[in-house]
């Protein structure tokens, strides 16, 4: 078996478990949201673009697409900014270096439910640890679930939290690729600190920050389970973004064709804004 | 290099041939398996170890004594139609399925995926509200009523002087006594699950609201329904004051908890309460009385309930099916209640009369709840039996689909968390439930 034989086979089997997995479930969910049903099990007829009709009037829609966005963008904003400090702070060589990279990573390895569920109690408005410090401080009653904004913003910081070491782990990675020389070329030439950072490693980590930006916009915009498990896109719908509204209709109101309308609306959205942040910023310059 | 390739190559060849042997051998056997007898698959969606461990023992009997095989799968009962539905789509559909929705069930019979069960629970005497007749046909096998009603502490009612409640405004003021800051006065969850809709409409229906009427029309905020939906979300927005912070992120463990815990004074749930007081905290067990959701005068109250039951499903199985649960009825329906004896209140009558039932340790030893809670099913009782997706002359999927909605629930968040007025939040409900069912 030639090399090139094995290469072949390997990708064939790629694409197939893709297009079983991924490329058709998407074919179907966007087929669904052309059909009205109540259940998978009930025969659906067809309804044109009924259902994107009735979608794109629901002000639930546009207020979970706002709420979407807003979510995405602060908390990989705040991702990118926190992982790229620390990052630079464990590329230093310092005693212990293998343990804090350890320690670094460890929101990333623990499971989903059971970072809502701690933070939850922790932030339980009677008896939680972090209610408890704050009223210490004079800082007031924290009741974060009673509060639109608070309620958007805790969900919010918890997820930065969560997927920070996600970037740092790649930010630091693509610091390893940058050649020293570049940097005892620019102390030659009379750089400072913040004029090696600005015009040796941001453009070198260029490539890794896009991937990492694409990558986690998308899983942000699409993040299902912090929020449900949290919130469940409440109080009076603040933390509700697309996926859920897209559950809440396909699985809890019998609205299978809704639920897949708002599921292709957010793909078509979703890959509108993919399309725009390569164009503008390619992987490779020109 | 290339001998050594070769000779890796052929250990490669004799290892992809005993994984293949073994691979084959492994995809056989369930065949060959299934091929020896027969067998049930069963959704399980009461997932309680006592639960679990229950069916395992029932699977166990029922193997020794018809030889049949019943696989149990146990899934969370909210997901219960989206796991249903996956296994009739991959064309490995359940045999039989534990439900919680009625909604649900009347999707499935709609579409011929049901056996009706018409002669099976014939057979029985059955509590009012639990059999939902549809299409002239019983579609499922009930087997209990999980009423929500409000718990409270006699103690602490003997300690300052309270009498239990016989109408709202005397739950109110019992309520406001009993706040402190070491204890919440009472405790109804508001979040986003359905524990909001089976926890705090008691308060709509024991006023009288309907929320749909007998066509299926939204009524909320028409006539009298209206000024009795607004004065009631008023009357939960006084109580509201009294409950402890954060109950819009509440649900069943809080309920549970809160009142174990002693951080409320009283909370909903059913006789659940008891079983996990008995386990968690046994001298507060004894400790604790129920009373129903009242109206504003007293003369009506209602609790909401939270049934459930077995379903059959339309499969190459289903006679064997039929026989399990004709055996299950009649040998092993009270060694299921018996999983949780208090929680799931028998939806057949003649199991209070059943010596196997009422020789249940926590039965006896909290016949006064069980007794309390009887009474409310029987012939005389004044207490409606109501819930949000019950609503209609019959069983429905628009009732269904509001209560799978979150628009209940919002418009108790929207008066206690905004101070939106009663009148706009029962009319913004209303506007909402029309566009949801059309």
């Amino acid at each position: 078996m030639t090399l090139d034989w094995r290469l072949r086979i390997s990708l064939i089997a790629g694409l197939i478990v893709v297009a079983a997995f991924i490329v058709l479930p998407a074919i179907q969910a966007i087929l669904l949201s052309f059909e009205g049903t109540d259940s998978f099990v009930v025969p659906a007829t067809w309804v044109g673009l009924a259902n994107f009709e009735r979608v794109l009037v629901m002000p639930e829609f546009w207020r979970d697409l706002g709420t979407g966005l807003t979510y995405a963008i602060v908390t990989v904003c705040l991702q990118l900014v926190l992982g790229t400090i620390f990052a630079l702070i464990l590329n230093v060589p310092l005693k212990g270096q293998a343990l804090f990279r350890g320690v670094a990573i460890l929101p990333y390895v623990v499971p989903t439910v059971v970072v809502a569920i701690s933070f939850q109690w922790m932030l339980d408005g009677n008896i939680g640890l972090i209610t408890q410090i704050v009223r210490n401080l004079g800082l007031g009653r924290l009741i974060w679930s009673d509060d639109p904004w608070i309620a958007l913003m805790t969900v919010t910081l918890i997820s930065v939290w969560m997927w920070t070491p996600f970037v740092t782990t790649c930010v630091l990675a693509g610091l390893q690729t940058i050649p020293d020389n570049l940097y005892a070329a620019a102390r030659v030439d009379g750089a400072g600190p913040w004029s090696r950072f600005w015009h040796v490693t941001f453009p070198g980590l260029r490539s890794v920050l896009i991937v990492v930006i694409i990558m986690r916009g998308i899983w942000m915009f699409n993040k299902f389970d912090i929020i449900w498990l949290m919130t469940r896109g409440g109080p009076l719908g603040a933390t509700e973004h697309l996926p859920i509204l897209s559950y809440s209709m396909a699985f809890r109101q019998y609205d299978i064709g809704g639920g897949a309308a708002v599921a292709t609306l957010s793909f078509l959205i979703l890959s509108a804004f993919v399309a725009l942040f390569i164009h503008l910023f390619p992987l490779q310059e020109k | 290099m290339h001998k050594n390739g070769a000779k890796a190559l052929l250990t490669r060849r004799q290892l992809f041939a005993a994984g293949a042997a073994v691979g084959a051998a492994t995809l056989y056997a369930p065949y060959v398996k299934a091929q020896s007898k027969a067998r049930i698959r069963l959704m399980n969606t009461e997932t309680a170890i006592p639960n679990v461990e229950a069916f395992k023992e029932i699977a166990a009997a029922y193997n020794k004594a018809s030889g049949v095989e019943l696989i149990v799968d146990n899934v969370e009962v909210e997901d219960s139609l989206t796991k249903l539905s996956a296994s009739m789509r991959s064309g490995n559909p359940y045999d039989m399925s534990v439900l919680g929705f009625i909604g649900d069930v009347l999707l499935l019979a709609d579409q011929d995926f049901l056996v009706p069960v018409d002669d099976l629970v014939a057979k029985y005497e059955w509590g009012p509200r639990i059999l939902f007749p549809y299409k002239g046909h019983t579609w499922w096998y009930p087997y209990d009523y999980n009423f929500c009603v409000t718990w409270y502490r006699k103690d602490l009612y003997a300690k300052s002087g309270l009498k239990v409640p016989t109408n709202r405004n005397e739950f109110l003021a019992n309520a406001e006594k009993l706040n402190s800051d070491s204890m919440n006065g009472c405790m109804y969850p508001t979040g986003n699950t359905s524990a909001t809709q089976w926890m705090t409409s008691g308060f709509f229906f024991a006023e009288g609201v309907n929320f749909l009427d007998d066509d299926l029309k939204v009524v909320l905020d028409q006539g009298d329904n209206k000024s009795k939906a607004v004065e009631t979300l008023d009357y939960f927005n006084k109580l509201y004051q009294f409950m402890p912070a954060g109950m819009s992120q509440a649900a069943w463990a809080q309920a549970l908890g809160q009142f174990a815990n002693q951080q409320v004074a009283h909370a909903p749930y059913s006789a659940r309460m008891i079983d996990n007081l008995a386990a968690n905290a046994p001298d507060l067990a004894d400790q604790v009385g129920l009373f129903p959701y009242y109206s504003s005068s007293g003369d009506t109250a209602s609790v909401g309930f939270g049934y459930d039951g077995f379903v059959i499903l339309n499969t190459p199985q289903a006679e064997e099916s039929r026989k399990f649960m004709a055996w299950f009825a009649d040998n092993m329906y009270i060694r299921w209640l018996q999983a949780a004896p208090l929680a799931m209140q028998p939806a057949r009558l003649d199991v209070y009369e059943d010596k196997r039932w009422l020789e249940i340790p926590m039965i006896q030893k909290y016949k006064g709840v069980m007794d309390e809670l009887r009474a409310m099913i029987g012939k005389d009782s004044s207490v409606q039996i109501t819930s949000l997706d019950t609503q209609g002359k019959e069983p429905n999927i628009q009732a269904a689909k509001i209560y799978g909605s979150r628009i209940y629930n919002e418009m108790l968040q929207s008066v206690t968390l905004k101070q939106r007025s009663s009148a706009e939040a029962v009319d913004v409900a209303a506007q909402q439930m029309r566009k949801l069912i059309g």
